[in-house]
């Protein structure tokens, strides 16, 4: 489309709805990422509540557990066992004592699953374990043992736990040096820390699926009391000891109030940031409508009113920087314009050597000036008067003189004129005319005279001429009332008469 | 106004008596004068040295009985007088280390700052104490 044919205000509007067209965009775009993040965030913050749980559940079984070797090792049928192990290679005290927490019930009762009680010698190396079911790998995990060896000094009386994955699930084993500050030897307790693991779900109150790492089901306390659509899954993986994944656990959060929280900040958000965009787009439309539109409209009035003729429009209302920049150069533009039409209509009027009203001006305000006079049937004077033998005055003192001469005659008829409405011209020539209206024959006779007299006094020479020694002039005047039969031709025609007479009389003289 | 003034007057004192039974227990000073602080593993260290130093147990005696440090002996601070110590430790080059509940007991810092008034010279004070050594997992008698 060409540019010619596209308007500002149809420019602005297309901007003002691309604009909300776009906010609306955002909005949807908004609304969808807000449902998402909360999700998300809620994932996160849910995963860490998790995490924290089960490194606290794992931070209580290791008390635990190394409770439960502590008071075992510190009984005194533990250290005769080890001893005579130690001793004479007697494996079957040690056995029995090892047995005895899972005869007697030692372990309290739902707080740990005991696996197994396996004793080592100072080197690490195994002296016996109980003979339960569970079927372990012999010797120490493979964790535990890289961490135990590269313990030297103090450290290696300090107990040492850690999470390893056995050959049926993920066990948790705590390693206790034996013999007290001098170590004889070394008590682990294994225990099936899956057992501990469910109190996650009563810690984070939230229903939960425990899968071992080959991902079967441990533990499930998860309902279908809920359809899925409103359960959030969170997966956390806790990892053994050497950085494998351990457990998954899965808890399951009810969503139902955050959807309802989300639904609600996104109604909010929508609705609000609507209402702020239609806000927006309509102030921006009244903005423009009042400081772009309207001067524009105002503008082209102007300017068609200046092309009209009418100079003086002039713009000035409330519109914008760039408008106001361009109304000023408008306005001033007009107004150059009009001085300049001034100046020129002045000298299409004027005379340019004597500065007095030119034939054409004359002639025009001859013609208004009679209707007027028609109009109000006042009387109309025309003086008509010619310097004297001007021919022989410019032969004797040159056309420069000459110049001047009618310079001077100019100058007195101005002068001789007082009244605004009289206008003295240069008739042509020599010659100059004086239109008086609402002037009788008296009025008219009585301002020749005047200039005559100023003439005098003016003493202007004229060697050549044969009536004086002095520069001298014939007057001519008329009058009459405007009416049918006298109209301005004749009334030039009855001065120019007069003119001839005061010629022919011998000159310098006024004639009516 | 009288009636008032017994009110408030008790009302005061249960007032102070909760804030004092909630106020956390006061901090062991950092250090104590003359006696020398040691860490859990400088405990181990000592002890198992060919001359280990008299261990002294500032706990309660039931807290003593549940566990404590190899080789120490009970000795409450309320309980500590000169002639008890000098027959635990005739010779004051003797070195002693006095141990409690933790940072926030202030019994052992007080026996060792007493002992150090005693005249002994090699006095180690385990700030610590029986938190630190069962937070370290380090071995316990019983």
């Amino acid at each position: 489309m060409p540019i010619e044919r596209i308007s500002l205000r149809a420019l602005a509007v297309g901007v003002v709805l691309a604009l909300g067209l776009l906010s609306g965009l955002l909005l949807g775009f908004a609304a969808l990422t807000v449902k998402s993040a909360a999700f998300e965030s809620q994932k996160k913050s849910l995963a860490r509540v998790i995490e924290v749980a089960s490194v606290e559940v794992i931070r209580q079984l290791d008390q635990r557990v190394f409770g439960l070797g502590t008071s075992l090792q510190a009984r005194d049928e533990f250290r005769v066992a080890l001893d005579r192990k130690l001793a004479d290679g007697e494996g079957a005290p040690l056995q029995a004592v090892l047995r005895d927490p899972f005869v007697h019930g030692f372990v309290d009762a739902g707080q740990l699953d005991l696996v197994k009680l396996r004793v080592y010698d100072a080197a690490l190396a195994p002296l016996g374990e109980n003979d339960s079911k569970a079927r372990l790998p012999s010797g120490l995990p493979p964790v535990l043992q890289t961490q135990a060896a590269a313990r030297t000094g103090v450290e290696r009386l300090k107990a040492l736990g850690a999470l390893w994955l056995g050959p049926t699930g993920p066990l948790y084993s705590v390693l206790l040096p034996v013999g007290g500050l001098r170590v004889r030897g070394y008590l682990e307790v294994v225990v099936d820390p899956s057992f501990n693991l469910t109190a996650v779900a009563r810690m984070t109150r939230m229903p939960m699926t425990l899968l071992g790492a080959d991902g079967r089901v441990l533990h499930s306390s998860a309902s279908p009391e809920k359809p899925e659509a409103e359960m959030l899954a969170v997966d956390y993986v806790l990892p053994a000891a050497d950085g494998q994944p351990a457990f998954h656990l899965i808890c399951l959060d009810d969503v139902t109030q955050l959807r309802d929280d989300v639904r609600h900040t996104t109604f909010i958000l929508l609705a609000g940031t609507g209402l702020l965009v239609c806000v927006f787009l309509l102030f921006a439309i009244a903005f423009f409508n009042r400081f772009l539109f309207g001067p524009v409209r105002g503008l082209q009035a102007d300017m068609e009113r200046c092309a009209g003729g009418d100079l003086s429009a002039t713009i000035d209302r409330p519109m914008l920087k760039e408008f106001r920049v361009l109304a000023e150069s408008f306005n001033l533009m007009a107004r150059q314009l009009a001085g300049k039409i001034e100046e020129l209509r002045l000298l299409s009027c004027t005379d340019g050597l004597t500065a007095l009203s030119n034939r054409h001006h004359f002639d025009l305000a001859l013609v208004l000036e009679w209707s007027r006079a028609r109009r109000t049937q006042n009387l109309l004077s025309l003086i008509i008067l010619d310097v004297d033998h001007f021919k022989l005055y410019n032969d004797h003192y040159g056309h420069p003189a000459g110049d001047t001469c009618l310079k001077v005659v100019g100058q007195l008829l101005n002068r001789a004129v007082r009244r605004p409405t009289d206008i003295a011209a240069r008739y042509g020539g020599e010659e100059f005319a004086i239109l008086l209206p609402d002037t009788d024959s008296a009025g008219a006779r009585c301002i020749a005279e005047a200039f005559m007299s100023d003439l005098a006094k003016a003493r202007l020479p004229h060697a050549a001429s044969p009536t004086s020694q002095r520069v001298t002039v014939s007057i001519g005047i008329a009058s009459c009332r405007a009416a049918d039969d006298c109209d301005a031709d004749k009334l030039l025609a009855a001065a120019d008469d007069a003119l001839y007479r005061a010629k022919h009389a011998g000159r310098n003289r006024i004639e009516s | 106004m009288m009636l008032r003034a017994l009110l408030v007057v008790p009302a005061c004192v249960l007032a102070f008596a909760t804030f004092a039974a909630h106020a956390e227990k006061p901090l062991a000073p950092p250090t104590v004068a003359g006696a020398m602080l040691v860490s859990a593993e400088q405990v181990v260290e000592l002890i198992t040295a060919p001359l280990p130093p008299v261990l002294l147990d500032s706990r309660r005696r039931e807290e003593f009985d549940k566990g404590h440090l190899e080789g120490a002996v009970h000795m409450h601070d309320t309980e500590l007088t000169r002639e008890k110590l000098a027959r635990l430790a005739a010779a004051p080059e003797r070195a002693l280390l006095f141990y409690c509940n933790g940072e926030r007991c202030l019994r052992s810092s007080n026996s060792a700052r007493q002992a150090v008034a005693w005249g002994y010279r090699k006095v180690y004070w385990f700030r610590g104490g029986w938190q630190e050594w069962t937070d370290k997992h380090l071995p316990v008698a019983h």
